[in-house]
């Protein structure tokens, strides 16, 4: 037998999710590039907020409610890529840039040609290299992708990146390093100037 | 020399970093010293900046796509109310 409480927020959350469903859909999958991530995303919104109902204040906006929890969950995800992989770690994939790109004097192991030297067109201009770039940021793994996002997108300071995601700053300029030198070789080997 | 000069891989390290938070002033003047005189450090350094604009501008691009959920997933969503 259901309680009267139930169905009270059963039918509210059952209606806000037709209302709301497909903006906050669309929104996880802007901030995290995977449909199975936003699914659950949404769904794990839609979950607390029927468990924590009674804290919604009749006559606000629901939907300002759901996305807090929402963006709160995606911030969840990234601070949970982090914590699963610890990134202090140097293995990554079982590589680290640093004992690839550098020798043990710390000095660089060849010679690093720049990715364009042709002064004539603006590379960013070039779509070519836009596509090629996108595509190596989609290898880059998920914790990296939270600090890439909070910069990037939301434009978030270092101090509050690192907040959110619960690293410390050298490991949030260890992270960018490492995306650095890794968006560099994959543009080196995969996009030709020519 | 030795003892103001640091290695490419320090160098290249606060250079990423100097593009989340200032860098101190010993470290700025550090990697302002290496840059002078590292062509490698120097093409890294470019590179880094080309790429930071270039992420920019691919962020900024990519728009927003209007999604729909499906009815499986909405039933699914709604199943798991419990």
């Amino acid at each position: 037998m259901k309680t009267p409480e139930f169905l009270n927020s059963h039918s509210a959350i059952s209606q806000w999710l037709a209302k709301y469903g497909d903006d906050m859909y669309s929104w996880a999958f802007y901030k995290t590039s995977s449909k199975e991530t936003a699914e659950d995303l949404v769904q794990d919104t839609m979950v607390s907020a029927f468990k924590s109902y009674e804290k919604y204040k009749p006559g606000s906006n629901p939907k300002t409610w759901l996305y807090t929890i929402l963006n709160n969950k995606i911030i969840d995800y990234y601070r949970a890529s982090n914590t699963q992989k610890s990134v202090n770690q140097t293995t990554l994939q079982g590589k680290n840039m640093d004992d690839d790109n550098f020798d043990s004097n710390g000095l660089w192991n060849k010679v690093q040609d720049p990715l364009w030297a042709n002064t004539e067109e603006h590379l960013l201009d070039n779509l070519m290299f836009l596509k090629v770039l996108a595509k190596c940021i989609d290898n880059l793994p998920v914790s990296w992708k939270g600090v890439m996002i909070g910069k990037y997108i939301d434009h978030k300071k270092g101090s509050q990146i690192c907040q959110e995601l619960g690293i410390s700053p050298s490991n949030l300029w260890q992270i960018a390093h490492r995306a650095k030198q890794q968006l560099r070789i994959c543009l080196n080997e995969n996009w030709k100037d020519n | 020399m030795r003892i103001v000069m640091m290695s490419c891989k320090q160098a290249a390290l606060l250079d990423s970093k100097a593009s989340f938070s200032a860098l101190n002033p010993i470290e700025a003047v550090k990697l302002k010293m290496h840059l002078k005189v590292c062509s490698n450090c120097q093409n890294f350094h470019k590179d880094s900046a080309l790429i930071d604009e270039a992420i920019e501008k691919i962020t900024q691009q990519r728009e927003k796509q209007q999604m729909e959920l499906s009815d499986t997933q909405r039933n699914k969503i709604l199943d798991a109310l419990k």
